[in-house]
């Protein structure tokens, strides 16, 4: 089993997932930084993906490429998506 | 028997005592045609101007009976609120209607007066106005006319006869159902209606120990409720009537086997009145009343009766599947293929779907925000399955999209879930757009619990559900790493829940005996229990885990009657 405390890029992550898809059965705590977002993990499906997609931008001026491969190594785990947010905001 | 026809119904041939001698019965007490008289006549005082319209709200059956005549003999409209609310109440008060009954004027008890004016009613005056349930949006206001309702008790006279009985009602007489298969059947056939409220089993099982029961007009929630084992010595009903939402097979098996007796279920709306009916352990088809024409105009029911407000052909919102020229199926309603992100979904296709999952009882789907946007569902669980924590919830859920999977796009499956015990209808067995904008009010307003139900018992004593979202704004700060609700905010609960159902009673009053032995954690299942009376408001939290909270507000002396 991985480690899966998180760091705070990844605890604010966690909350920006959680509040922007009004998950209402988890908290950060439930997120393994890990697991898969979509499909088996988390449950999240293509609209999630958008909408994920938007709260990103507005929160971190992060524009995703509409190429939907790419994004799905993005969103593969929500360690995945803050190394996405740290790459794109350092350049 | 002789066909019952409208002429009949419109000679009001309850005013005659040899055709109603015993008007109403609870089995000890009774009331015969000199008492109707009497408080007819008595509701004939009402201070009505020259074509002012009654509202009339009444929960009792002899009052609200006596009213309703004595206005229709009189000339009066009358309309019947879905609900006593003050809103609905004023909303309704505005158009110059003068409202009647419990909330309203009465009559002196000691009024002497004379014979009543039975005067003559008119087929195509409007004897009614009634509102559609709202299940589907705000409640429409329907006007209809004595034909109308002679052809709606006809309906169940001719194809349902019985012999002589009490007509024993579970729903209110404020819906068209209850008011014609109940109330105008009974009195138009010579036959005791039942003198006291009957929406709960022990009442049911009071008139079946203490009189014969000729016809029980109930409802899918009530006969879903039934106790386990009637007494033996209980005299099975003649007919049972279910109508106002389907009945599920499994509770159609309970129902027969409780009481001894089949149950016909009826297929109608308020708009259209009694259109069909089955008996679905012998045949799920549904067969239209013998004055009924039925078609598909494309996949949608189309029909022809006595009892629409036009003589023509309407065309109805439900979707059918004609077996034969008398025969069809239910599809659901037209508007229950909704879209999310822009696919098309059958909400009823799902709650099939989801009813079939271990432990499911029932389901329904609905879209709580907007159309376009995600599924929500509310699930009747077996009480064994019912969450208390989260973590058990979040284990149901996790099934529950398993078990859907197979059959659904992800983009389908319901993102928000409400666990109930009890299917959660009003007074008429519906389940209203109202309640359902309750059950997901949690989702807008991070300040209050998710509400999940209540239950009444008799005494003024209620049980309300409630879980602890995650997201609740009274778990801020309290306390980081180990969340719990404050205790002032469990009593702020219980008290706007006490003051929205008794809002004159609980205006003042001080707290005491506030006691709180062990915190509610966020998933928590509770149940608030408020219990009124004359002197005070007593509530008490629990959950399966134990008691978390009790206190009492106590009241003015005068507060209460």
């Amino acid at each position: 089993m991985s480690d899966t405390s998180l760091t705070p890029l990844e605890h604010e992550l966690a909350e920006l997932i959680i509040d922007t898809l009004e998950l209402e059965d988890v908290s950060v705590d439930d997120i393994d930084p890990d697991e898969p977002l979509f499909g088996d993990g988390l449950g999240l499906d293509s609209i999630d993906a958008l909408e994920l997609g938007l709260a990103l931008q507005k929160r971190y001026g992060i524009k995703l490429d509409s190429d939907a491969e790419e994004n799905q190594t993005h969103f593969a785990s929500l360690r995945h998506l803050a190394a996405l947010v740290e790459a794109r905001r350092a350049s | 028997m002789t066909a019952m026809t409208e002429q009949h119904f419109l000679s009001a041939p309850w005013q005659w005592a040899s055709h109603l001698p015993q008007v109403a019965t609870s089995g000890a007490c009774q009331r015969d045609h000199a008492d109707f008289c009497r408080d007819v006549a008595r509701w004939q005082q009402a201070p009505l101007e020259r074509g002012q319209d009654a509202i009339l709200v009444d929960p009792d059956p002899w009052s609200f009976t006596c009213a309703l005549l004595a206005c229709w003999h009189r000339g009066v409209r009358v309309i019947l609120p879905n609900d006593g609310q003050p809103d609905t109440l004023a909303a309704l008060a505005k158009d110059g209607a003068r409202l009647i009954g419990a909330q309203g004027w009465t009559p002196p008890s000691d009024t002497v007066v004379g014979t009543p004016a039975w005067g003559t009613l008119s087929a195509e005056s409007v004897a009614i106005d009634i509102f559609t349930s709202g299940s589907s949006g705000t409640p429409q206001r329907l006007a209809k006319t004595f034909r109308q309702l002679a052809h709606e008790t006809c309906a169940f006279s001719n194809t349902f006869p019985l012999d002589y009985g009490v007509v024993v009602s579970q729903v209110s007489l404020h819906h068209i159902y209850g008011l014609s298969a109940a109330l105008l059947r009974a009195l138009t056939e010579g036959l005791p209606f039942s003198l006291t409220p009957c929406r709960f089993p022990e009442d049911v099982h009071h008139y079946l120990h203490a009189t014969s029961v000729a016809a029980l007009v109930s409802s899918p929630a009530q006969l879903e409720r039934l106790p386990e084992a009637l007494e033996a010595n209980d005299r099975p009903p003649q007919q049972v009537f279910s109508s106002g939402a389907p009945l599920s097979q499994n509770a159609a098996v309970h129902a027969r086997r409780q009481l001894g007796c089949t149950i016909t279920e009826i297929y109608g709306s308020s708009e259209t009145g009694a259109i069909a009916w089955r008996d679905r352990t012998v045949d799920s088809h549904w067969q239209p009343f013998d004055d009924t024409d039925v078609r598909a105009d494309g996949e949608l029911l189309c029909l022809r009766s006595p009892r629409l407000a036009t003589p023509g052909w309407v065309t109805h919102a439900d979707r059918v599947r004609f077996i034969d020229a008398r025969r069809f199926e239910l599809l659901g309603r037209a508007d229950r293929i909704v879209k999310v992100g822009g696919k098309r979904i059958s909400l009823e296709a799902l709650e099939r779907t989801l009813a079939q999952q271990p432990n499911v009882l029932k389901a329904h789907c609905v879209q709580p925000r907007s159309a376009n946007d995600r599924i929500a569902a509310i699930v009747q669980l077996t009480p064994q399955a019912v969450p208390h924590t989260s973590a058990e919830r979040k284990a149901l859920i996790q099934a529950l999209r398993d078990g859907l999977q197979d059959a659904f796009e992800t983009i389908a499956l319901p993102r928000y879930f409400r666990f109930v015990e009890h299917w959660p209808v009003n007074a008429q067995g519906k389940l209203t757009r109202a309640t359902i904008m309750r059950l997901f009010q949690d989702l807008e307003n991070r300040d209050v619990p998710r509400w999940l139900g209540c239950t009444e018992a008799p005494n003024d004593i209620c049980h309300i559900t409630y879980e602890i979202p995650e997201h609740l704004r009274a778990l801020e700060g309290h306390f980081p790493g180990l969340p719990i609700v404050p205790g002032v905010a469990l009593v702020h609960w219980a008290l706007q829940e006490a003051r929205t159902r008794w809002p004159d009673t609980l205006a003042t009053g001080a707290l005491e005996r506030l006691k709180f032995p062990t915190p509610v954690r966020p998933g928590m299942r509770i149940t608030l229990t408020l219990e009124h009376t004359a002197t005070r408001l007593a509530f008490t939290i629990r959950s399966q885990g134990g008691q978390h909270a009790s206190g009492r507000l106590r009241l003015e002396e005068t507060a209460h009657d």
